[in-house]
């Protein structure tokens, strides 16, 4: 852009151009003027002193000189070279007398200084007149012609010998001029020139210095202000440009840091969301289980209906083979010989022994059934503990920690988010200073561009640097203008996200409380379900004792139908003394009494059953209820985490466009430093 | 071939030849003085020089609501005359072709403030004659209020 001016457009040439066109143009005038002056005087001296000559021959001729002595003064007017010819001619144009020279005619040569010249022949007519005394009339006329031969010669001379004069002093005027100019103004400008065109090249680190105090002084001194007042803004654009740059690596920083965290409480949430679902199936599991139970306490029920309709018949039967042993016992002790009566009443009670093995052990059965019922229950509680002591609650409580660590991470999020949000405000700051910075480059470039237009012919370079400085600042305006606008976007993404946090907050709160609840709930399913269990175990220990209690009513019955055999044996052998049958019958009350305090206490035992199994219904039925609850605040929560996990998502969405955002930002300020960079700047000092 | 500082008042683009302009000043805090005539909004401080600024907006009645605004200094009759417009835009250089003689009345402006149209790419600029931007009334009171502030700052 800057570079050698041509040496036909240096002020050195011009200027000189100037001073030898003026110097020759009024040089020539003045010359010329003279040597018109000179000719024209010349000129007429020659003409006087022709004239004189033929004045002095007419007067030869008025006196009457004979024509001898006119010949004379006519060859001695000839003589003196002037004048080429002399006529003497009368009034009828007849030549009396006549003297010419012989001289080389040298031809009408064409004279290049026409003007300064005076023709080779001219003619001079003087007329005669008759002396006074004849009357003064016209006698004839002289005509002279003569030669401008001398002062062509004096004119000749002065057309040559100046020109060449003048010409050797305007050489010695343009090398004086050119060694002046050299000195004063050629080797500043050069200077200035070539710092300019290290300036333009981006080189700020010229100096320009040892200028005289003259107008060259003043525009280096102008230069290097602008110079000082570029770098520092250079400097100040530079160092922003780099915290620009740190605090948008630091943003992307926290930013990772952000993901991460929003990562990792979306993993919390699926862990949570799949302990949830866990804990829901186990509790189908157990709703199940509770509604099997159900069944079973049910079928306990009826099996206890039975078994209490059977022991009332074991009771009945009882209570007759008591009375018939007794009345037995009472008519063997009163009547010995009634043999008849005896044997039909043996027959009595042997059927009435048969009735009651058969009851027996249709009761057995019934028990049986019962244990069987019983322990099927006792497994299915102690299952239901173990499941819900077990898994779920480590579950719940795995739950609960995960809540806790997503609460923690949340919290986490929002102050980075926070925090975020602060920078992005130091970020508005910076943008604001460089705003002035570049509205200063802005003036400080329309003002060098009015010094460089004001310079004129020097200022043209200079006016290169002022339009490069103002295409700079509008280009860090323009920059400035787009990085706002995605600072602005990021606010308000970071808005987003805030609010997306807060929500979640809010969410993984609710959360919290929900599965603290389900935590409650499911240990008072536990409770429940031990006491159930303990229940069930109860139940199976007294069907237990009742098994034991009818095995003796069996051995018991045995017994008796063996006695009643033994009985009825001796009724058949009607030998056999009464006494001895008097203590046989008294056996047969005796186990007949056994027989009786074995059914009271198997009626006894079958109550508590009844009552236990009543309460153990009871119980299942709660637990049953409780386990519907709990798996609807289950089913609750596990809504929320879904939708937890959906916010969560959109927060990683935010998050990721922040980040794309933060990338576009970064690579701008990238941009904007290299654009610095390619300024040279001295060190800042 | 003349250049001119071309600057803009609401939509309107001015120019002022550049060999008038000494420079050109961000906005600055204005002092009112006491006495000032009518037409000066206040004086400006250049690196302890009283310049006397006018408002051109005013001047011309063209109401902007640009916030942003600038100071042109430029040199009339030998004072310094601040004058405030919106914004500036560049430098442009004219031919005298491209220069046409005013007419009568231009957007309302008396032709006795202007040089001429300048006409460049679709754009008519508005050549000021800075002389005459004052009457000579205005001038006489300038030059006193000027006395008045320099006097003023070489108290203070």
């Amino acid at each position: 852009m800057i570079g050698k001016i041509k040496i036909k457009n240096t002020l050195v040439a011009n200027f000189t151009v100037m001073i030898l066109l003026i110097l020759v143009i009024g040089q020539g005038i003045l010359y010329a003027w003279l040597m018109l002056y000179q000719r024209s005087y010349l000129k007429d001296r020659l003409r006087d002193e022709v004239a004189a000559t033929a004045g002095l021959i007419r007067d030869a001729v008025t006196m009457g000189h004979d024509s001898k002595q006119l010949d004379m003064f006519l060859e001695m007017a000839v003589k003196s070279g002037t004048i080429l010819s002399v006529k003497i001619i009368d009034v009828n144009g007849n030549i009396l007398a006549a003297k010419a020279v012989q001289y080389k005619e040298e031809g009408s040569r064409i004279n290049p200084f026409f003007m300064f010249y005076v023709p080779e022949s001219n003619i001079i007519n003087l007329p005669v007149k008759t002396s006074a005394s004849g009357g003064g009339k016209d006698a004839g006329r002289i005509e002279v012609v003569y030669s401008g031969r001398s002062v062509n010669e004096v004119m000749r001379r002065f057309l040559i010998i100046p020109p060449f004069m003048q010409v050797a002093t305007f050489l010695i005027v343009i090398y004086a001029i050119v060694k002046f100019f050299q000195r004063k103004v050629g080797r500043p400008v050069k200077r200035i020139n070539e710092a300019l065109a290290r300036a333009t090249g981006g080189d700020l680190t010229v100096e320009l210095s040892e200028f005289r105090d003259d107008e060259f002084g003043s525009i280096a001194e102008g230069f290097k202000f602008l110079i000082g007042r570029l770098t520092s803004t250079l400097n100040k654009l530079r160092s922003m440009s780099e915290d620009v740059s740190m605090a948008i690596n630091q943003l992307t920083l926290t930013f990772k840091n952000v993901n991460q965290g929003t990562q990792k409480q979306t993993e919390a949430i699926n862990e949570i969301t799949t302990a949830i679902k866990h804990a829901g199936e186990s509790h189908k599991q157990i709703t199940e289980d509770t509604g099997k139970l159900v069944d079973f306490s049910n079928e306990n029920v009826t099996s206890l209906l039975e078994m209490k309709a059977t022991g009332d018949e074991i009771a009945l039967s009882t209570g007759r083979l008591f009375k018939a042993a007794e009345d037995a016992y009472s008519a063997v002790a009163e009547v010995s010989q009634t043999a008849k009566v005896i044997a039909e009443n043996a027959g009595e009670a042997s059927s009435a022994v048969e009735d009651t093995s058969a009851a027996v052990e249709e009761i057995n059965a019934s028990v049986k059934e019962v244990e069987g019922n019983a322990r099927e229950s006792a497994r299915l509680a102690s299952n239901t503990r173990a499941m819900l002591g077990g898994q779920c609650l480590d579950e719940v409580s795995d739950a609960i920690t995960s809540m806790d660590t997503l609460m923690s991470e949340v919290k986490q999020s929002s102050e980075i988010v926070s925090r975020l949000s602060g920078r992005s405000a130091d970020i508005e700051k910076v943008l604001k200073v460089i705003k002035d910075v570049t509205e200063q480059t802005n003036l400080l470039s329309l003002n060098a561009a009015i010094l460089a237009a004001q310079a004129g012919e020097y200022g043209k370079s200079f006016s290169v640097v002022a339009d490069e400085i103002r295409g700079l600042s509008d280009r860090t305006s323009a920059s400035t203008k787009e990085i706002s606008n995605i600072v602005k976007t990021i606010q308000s993404e970071i808005a987003d996200a805030v609010k997306a946090i807060d929500s979640n907050m809010n969410r993984a709160a609710e959360s919290h409380t929900l599965v603290y609840k389900s935590g409650e709930d499911m240990a008072r399913a536990l409770e429940v379900a031990q006491k159930s269990a303990a229940m069930a175990d109860a139940i199976e220990r007294a069907t237990g004792e009742q098994t034991k209690g009818l095995k003796q009513i069996a051995v018991s019955v045995e017994n008796i139908r063996k006695m009643m055999e033994h009985t009825a044996k001796a009724t058949q052998e009607q030998q056999t003394g009464t006494a001895h049958l008097l203590e046989s019958v008294s056996d047969v009350k005796d186990a007949a009494d056994i027989v009786k305090r074995g059914a009271e206490e198997e009626a006894a035992g079958i109550k508590a059953v009844s009552t236990n199994l009543e309460l153990a219904d009871e119980r299942i039925k709660q637990i049953g209820e409780a386990t519907s609850g709990y798996q609807k605040v289950n089913e609750g929560t596990a809504d929320a985490m879904e939708q937890m996990r959906a916010i969560g998502m959109a927060a990683v969405k935010d998050v990721e466009e922040v980040s794309i955002s933060l990338t576009t930002l970064s690579k701008e300020i990238e941009l904007l430093k290299k654009e610095m960079e390619a300024f040279k700047v001295k060190n800042a000092k | 071939m003349e250049k001119f500082a071309v600057f803009k008042i609401g939509e309107e683009d001015f120019g002022v030849n550049i060999n008038r302009v000494v420079e050109i000043l961000k906005s600055q805090k204005i002092y009112f003085l006491p006495e000032l005539p009518d037409f000066i909004s206040g004086v400006i401080n250049v690196r302890g020089d009283v310049i006397p600024l006018l408002d051109l907006r005013k001047r011309f009645g063209i109401h902007t609501g640009a916030e942003k605004c600038r100071i042109i200094v430029v040199r009339c009759e030998d004072e310094k005359i601040g004058l405030l417009v919106d914004e500036i835009d560049k430098i442009i250089p004219f031919h005298p072709e491209e220069i046409s003689a005013p007419p009568a009345m231009f957007k309302g402006l008396k032709t006795e403030y202007l040089t001429g149209l300048g006409k460049k790419e679709d754009r008519i600029i508005i050549l000021l004659n800075i002389e005459r931007l004052l009457t000579s009334e205005e001038k006489i009171a300038l030059q006193s209020a000027s006395l008045t502030a320099d006097g003023l700052s070489n108290d203070s």
